[in-house]
């Protein structure tokens, strides 16, 4: 009798081979309690599986994503954002005036430069036959263990241009030829410094500067 | 054919996964959108509670989103799920407690909790089927869901529950012959 009820749970499973279910079949023919049994529990199974799956209520999606934790997004996608990113640009007319007024200084500032060619804020001595200039830069931090210069003549690599001390203040000779430069000074390998004797600075699209170095022959 | 379908829907999935874990959490949405009616059938039938299925099944899917960096790229998200929402399923009824033994099937009584009105709509079967769930011990429900309303065969149901298949057929057995007597005794005939 145990081993038939067995048999019956089999069937229920779906796991009961032909000559199994013979056996069930011929014992229920006898036995009108199993029968019964396997008719009823047939009957639970039926309505299992009958049962439609449920819909949760209006807006459960919506509800959910509100309460989604924020996530920081990862560097490759904060990269990829920065990179190619769609950005909206909002102006009102003050800002509109200010950079106006800004276009108009360094226009004329540049065509001043044109006409009466300077020497570099910092001193060089010029190389004609390599059109290079050799350009001095010095940076006074007492405190540091290493500086060094980064910028776009390197590739803003960090280990490129150590600088030396003498009494506190970090000096590098350069060799760049004429045009605008972009560098900073990193300090102890983690810290990006702006040249303080900068003749000019530009925005570094990480809320910091550069310093702007130009190299005249 | 169907395997193609599966590997197919696996791996948008995983794609979807990634997004949300590269810091896209919209995308997570699609997921939500897929599997809510798995997931809120499954808590409903396991709480037999509109409310508490809801809300169950809302924090399941946050829980489930601050624990995509765990999941197992090449397993199934729907068992990973599931997994997840049984558990918070456990939590919830072990806070309320279950007050059916596990093994005593005389204990089973008519529910008298029923009114005469009741009585006669439990005869169109949603209501009583989950009366009589309600009635069966936690771990004996769980089993008979998986089973017999979301179908899925013994292997699935030990990667999702991490029980034998051997005690989980027990429990499926045992399952089936209380609800059986549940049934019978609200007066529920066969069909």
């Amino acid at each position: 009798m145990g081993n038939e009820r067995e048999l019956m749970h089999k069937v229920l499973d779906g796991a009961a081979g032909d000559d199994e279910k013979k056996i069930v079949a011929r014992a229920m023919e006898t036995d009108s309690e199993l029968r019964e049994e396997f008719s009823g529990l047939m009957n639970a199974v039926r309505m299992l599986e009958e049962s439609e799956r449920l819909q949760p209520p209006p807006a459960f999606t919506a509800e959910v994503m509100r309460r989604l934790p924020q996530r920081s997004p990862s560097i490759l996608s904060r990269l990829r954002e920065f990179l190619f990113g769609s950005r909206v640009l909002r102006w009102n007319m003050a800002t509109a005036l200010a950079t106006a007024v800004i276009v108009l200084v360094s226009v004329i500032t540049v065509s001043r430069m044109h006409r009466e060619p300077t020497m570099t804020a910092l001193s060089g001595v010029s190389s004609p036959a390599e059109k290079a200039v050799t350009v001095r830069l010095t940076f006074s931090s007492p405190q540091a263990q290493r500086v060094a210069v980064a910028g776009d003549f390197n590739k803003w690599r960090t280990d490129a241009h150590e600088m030396k001390r003498t009494d506190g203040v970090w000096s590098i000779d350069l060799k760049l030829k004429p045009g605008v430069y972009s560098y900073s000074f990193v300090v102890d390998g983690k810290s990006w410094v702006s040249d303080p004797g900068a003749e000019a600075y530009e925005d570094d699209g990480f809320g910091s500067h550069n310093a702007v170095l130009r190299v005249n022959i | 054919m169907m395997r193609t379908m599966n590997n197919d829907r696996q791996s948008d999935e995983e794609a979807i996964i990634r997004q949300c874990l590269d810091g896209d959490p919209d995308s997570y949405s699609l997921l939500v959108d897929r599997y809510k009616a798995m997931v809120y059938t499954l808590a409903y039938r396991m709480l037999g509670d509109s409310d508490g299925a809801k809300d169950l099944s809302q924090e399941s899917f946050i829980a489930a989103y601050g624990g995509l960096k765990q999941f197992k790229f090449g397993s199934k998200f729907s068992s990973w799920l599931y997994s997840i929402v049984l558990n918070k399923c456990r939590d919830y009824l072990r806070q309320v407690k279950d007050t059916v033994s596990t093994d005593d099937i005389s204990n089973i009584r008519p529910d008298t909790g029923l009114s005469p009105e009741q009585a006669a709509s439990a005869r169109e079967g949603k209501y009583i089927l989950q009366k009589a769930l309600n009635r069966l011990p936690a771990d004996y429900r769980e089993v008979i869901i998986l089973k017999h309303i979301e179908e899925l065969d013994y292997q699935e149901i030990q990667a999702i529950t991490g029980t034998s298949v051997s005690a989980l057929k027990v429990r499926a057995y045992r399952g089936r012959e209380m609800l059986r007597k549940i049934l019978e005794q609200a007066g529920v005939t066969h069909g």
